[in-house]
């Protein structure tokens, strides 16, 4: 084992509404070594991309967030602004989920991919432009120079979802956290994003962490997967372990609900039963009782706590099993 | 761009049009003779009918309409009652308006999209409450008021400021200002007051839009992702609004000079009508229609400057 | 608090005889421009009539014009916003660009116009407050309308074969009404002040009829002697339009889920 990158430790996060407090995240832990690449999956509404946003301390500011972010060696959680700004899109940076909105309508491409290197390096306006241009070629769109002097609306979902790419790696980051990079794209262009993803890892050793609601991009890309229900960590292994064995029954309906070449034609995909539980209180019990085949007395009346049933492979589960 | 800009000329052209036809017609639509308010006190019927002759006042009104456009368009807007070109007058008046609305518009664009940013950045706090507040209590009170309350303050009591009259600004720039303040205030306070809810609220969806998530993600600092990414996109919904404003504003000049005593071009609307000026009133609300067609296409070209999906696309969505 | 003053206004209004310590034209020559005092609480005018009964009873005529010029350009602008939305094709285009043309006259400019062709006059004000106040009200009924119209429901409904009346009817005027009652509840302070606008250019109610326009127009000569009868009308104006304000952004708050506060 390597050294490690990103240690999230006990990280709770609470959003204070006129309706009450919620509990997205309940004591989550993560770690992230050198190059590797995590995949976090999950329902929508899980606290998937509440944990990933507050690492970077980009949560408004009705959320409370306990526990602890250490990057690097330095603890991110109650850091000064300007120690998180200079993390920000620096050491550690983005892509959101939506390529449609998250770029701003009104600047041309060019300027905001160079805003975020004049932001962190010291260079002159044209080696930024040289900089983003060099970018727009990495992450493969087609004639940048142009692209540079266009807006967002001229671009199509893909080649936005591209400079989004571009724009997190301007500046040679040791993190990139990766938002649902492909869920609002169509599925032909998703590969594409996915093939781009695997390439940076590759090419520039970045670490990634890949947050989705979708097993099969995981299986495609990730070496370690976390499996998050109701704000808790279900299950977590490598990714070959998982989907060999996997042991919590969540997981276990997820994987039916992955379209597998052969299984999605002649069978319906499965779908697990029940909704996820609306987060207003954390239960005194498991959260996926309510949904679960296999919830007995003890599920209904105890939190399980993650516990280690094979070989680094960890699960939430009372009664953990492969079928 | 081009064809944008032609497009919403074309659109604005028609509406010139229809709008004069609806001033000869509503003109026309005032209870009085015409020709009476020409011979003042006699009421000789053949004096009357001289003067309907000299004026064409018993042709049909359409061949009146197309008399009166065809010298409209030659700059000829025909004689008032005092026997004066209507053009001339007009020409004469507009300067103080123009720079009354001008300073009423700098005045109020300038605090009411600086406290509208303030208000939104600093949204729930105090001094969020206070501008909401301001500016709700500025949206009520009428222009003519608050018009009278700064004379009794300022010219009557504390004599800071005349209380009426005007100055041209060559002659003396200092008094011109002076005598200018007051009305610009008055004026451009319902402006301030509008701009600034509408900037907050612009501001708030900007603030959580997500390129702005975008922009802190990238590590931006809090003075460019407020000043740059979600002021310029506020800065789109707001110019409309100035655009729409813009009537509030011209309305609010005719009582604003009727209180400081301002020769200007309200002054000389209300004066037209008290006095049933036909010719000179008709000629009054063309130009006020003409004029204002004319702000909102400048209005739509700033909005097309500002706003990259209408320059380049060339169709609004 | 708004509503209460907005109650209050409207009580104060209605009842204006009982309410009011003096009727509003009966003068004291005892105590002409007189200060506040016991007898005369807001002070009284130059003709020694009581200020405060004035003002009571000119909110009768704000009240009056406010809501009737509301009700009145309700009752047109809706119907035609909602056939010109609802049908689209050249009819709306006819709507829309005449709309546009009215728009090209500001408000109190059409309203000043429209009092000087009709004759000075409490109703005729009133009317020439409504109809000037058609126009962005039939903007606001036609773009409600256009967006309804490509709702799901309102298509689902298309689907099932609903006649246009029902369409219009239950699907579509129900879910504008709180765009509608938002829109109410600002035009009526804005009529409230249009009334005291042409009332104070002479072109609404005439004195010696008590207005809260004439009231001011009646106290310029005087602003040296006594400025509290410039005041107190005036205060009159912005407190009851300032209660309709808030009420209006009040409703708005609570009817229209997507501005969250």
């Amino acid at each position: 084992m390597t050294e490690t990158l990103l240690d999230v430790r006990d990280l709770s996060v609470r959003f204070d509404t006129d309706d009450g407090a919620v509990h997205a995240v309940d004591r989550m832990s993560l770690t992230l070594e050198p190059r590797q690449v995590l995949g976090i999956v999950g329902e929508s509404g899980c606290g998937k991309s509440v944990t990933a946003l507050s690492i970077l301390g980009l949560l408004p500011k009705t959320a409370t967030v306990t526990g602890s972010v250490n990057f690097d060696g330095t603890e991110l959680l109650g850091a000064s602004k300007s120690h998180l700004r200079k993390v920000r899109g620096r050491q550690i940076s983005f892509v959101f989920q939506e390529p449609m909105t998250s770029l701003n309508p009104v600047f041309r491409i060019g300027r905001q991919v160079d805003e975020v290197i004049q932001e962190h390096m010291n260079v002159s306006k044209r080696e930024a432009r040289a900089r983003a241009l060099e970018l727009l070629d990495l992450v493969h769109i087609p004639d940048p120079a142009r692209r540079l002097d266009e807006y967002p609306h001229q671009l199509s979902g893909g080649m936005r979802q591209r400079v989004m790419i571009a724009m997190a790696l301007a500046c040679d980051p040791k993190i990139l956290i990766a938002d649902e990079p492909t869920t609002a794209l169509d599925v032909t262009i998703q590969a594409g994003i996915l093939d781009l993803l695997r390439e940076v890892r590759e090419r520039l050793g970045t670490a990634i962490v890949l947050i989705t609601h979708n097993l099969g991009v995981v299986a495609d890309l990730a070496d370690r997967v976390v499996v998050m229900y109701a704000g808790r960590k279900a299950e977590e292994a490598p990714v070959h372990e998982l989907f060999a064995h996997p042991q919590h029954p969540y997981t276990i309906g997820l994987l039916g609900a992955v379209p597998r070449a052969g299984a999605a034609r002649n069978g319906r995909l499965q779908e697990i039963p029940g909704r996820v539980p609306s987060l207003a209180e954390l239960p005194g019990h498991c959260a996926f009782a309510d949904r679960c085949p296999r919830a007995d007395e003890q599920s209904w009346s105890e939190v399980p706590e993650l516990r280690e049933v094979r070989r680094d492979h960890a699960v939430a589960c009372f009664h953990p099993g492969e079928q | 761009m081009g064809a944008f800009i032609l497009r919403k000329a074309g659109a604005a052209l028609i509406v010139v049009f229809l709008a004069s036809v609806l001033v000869f017609v509503g003109v026309r639509a005032i209870p009085g003779d015409p020709a009476l308010a020409y011979a003042a006190e006699d009421r000789d019927p053949k004096v009357l009918a001289d003067i309907r002759e000299k004026y064409g006042l018993d042709d049909p009104l359409p061949v009146q309409y197309v008399r009166w456009v065809g010298l409209a368009l030659q700059g000829d807007l025909g004689t008032d009652t005092r026997g004066l070109p209507v053009a001339e007058t007009i020409v004469t008046r507009i300067p103080l308006t123009l720079e009354l609305t001008f300073l009423a518009m700098l005045i109020g664009t300038v605090i009411g999209i600086t406290a509208g940013v303030i208000a939104a950045v600093r949204r729930g706090k105090a001094s969020d409450y206070a501008a909401t507040s301001v500016a709700l209590l500025g949206l009520s009170v009428p222009h003519f008021w608050l018009g009278l309350l700064m004379i009794i303050v300022f010219a009557v009591n504390l004599n800071w400021l005349p209380a009426s009259g005007y100055v041209p600004f060559r002659e003396d720039p200092v008094e011109n200002l002076k005598h200018m303040l007051m009305p610009a205030i008055v004026l451009g306070t319902g402006l301030s007051a509008v701009l600034m809810r509408q900037m907050r609220s612009a501001m708030l969806d900007s603030l959580g839009a997500d390129y702005v998530r975008t922009a802190r993600a990238k590590g931006l600092s809090e003075w460019s992702i407020v000043g740059r990414h979600a002021l310029r996109n506020s800065l789109i919904t707001v110019t409309t609004v100035i655009g729409l404003q813009l009537g509030a504003l011209i309305s609010g000049a005719v009582v604003t000079e009727q209180i400081f005593g301002i020769a200007g071009f309200g002054r000389l609307t209300v004066d037209s009508i008290a006095q049933r000026d036909y010719a000179l009133l008709q000629g009054v609300v063309l130009v006020v229609a003409v004029g204002y067609v004319i702000v909102n296409l400048l209005v739509d070209v700033a909005y097309s400057l500002i706003n990259p999906r209408i320059r380049v696309a060339g169709t609004s969505n | 608090m708004s509503l209460l003053i907005v109650v209050g206004a409207i009580l104060a209004a209605v009842f204006a005889e009982w309410v009011a310590p003096y009727p509003p034209e009966e003068t004291d020559f005892e105590a002409l421009l007189a200060s506040p005092s016991r007898e005369h609480l807001l002070g009284t005018d130059d003709l020694g009539r009581d200020t405060l009964s004035r003002i009571i009873w000119g909110a009768r005529a704000s009240i009056q014009a406010g809501f009737f010029a509301t009700v009145l350009a309700m009752a047109v602008a809706v119907p035609i916003g909602l056939i010109a939305g609802y049908y689209r094709g050249w009819l709306d285009t006819v709507i829309a660009r005449v709309t546009d043309v009215l728009l090209a006259f500001p408000f109190l400019i059409l309203a000043v116009g429209l009092a000087a062709i009709l004759g000075p006059s409490l109703l005729n004000a009133t009317l020439a407050l409504g109809i000037a106040a058609i126009p962005p009200l039939i903007r606001i009924a036609r773009g409600e309308t256009l967006a309804l119209r490509e709702e799901d429901y309102v298509r689902a409904a298309v689907a099932n074969g609903a006649n246009d009346a029902v369409i219009i009817g239950r699907h579509i005027l129900p879910n504008m009404t709180s765009t509608l009652l938002v829109q109410a509840t600002l035009t009526i302070p804005a009529a409230i002040i249009g009334e005291a606008v042409l009332s104070f250019l002479g072109l609404g109610v005439q004195p010696p009829t008590p207005s809260w326009g004439v009231m001011l127009n009646a106290a310029q000569p005087y602003l040296n002697e006594a400025p509290s009868l410039a005041v107190y009308p005036g205060l009159a104006i912005v407190i009851v339009a300032l209660a309709f304000n808030l009420l209006g952004d009040g409703l708005r708050d609570v009817l229209d889920p997507k501005t969250e506060r």
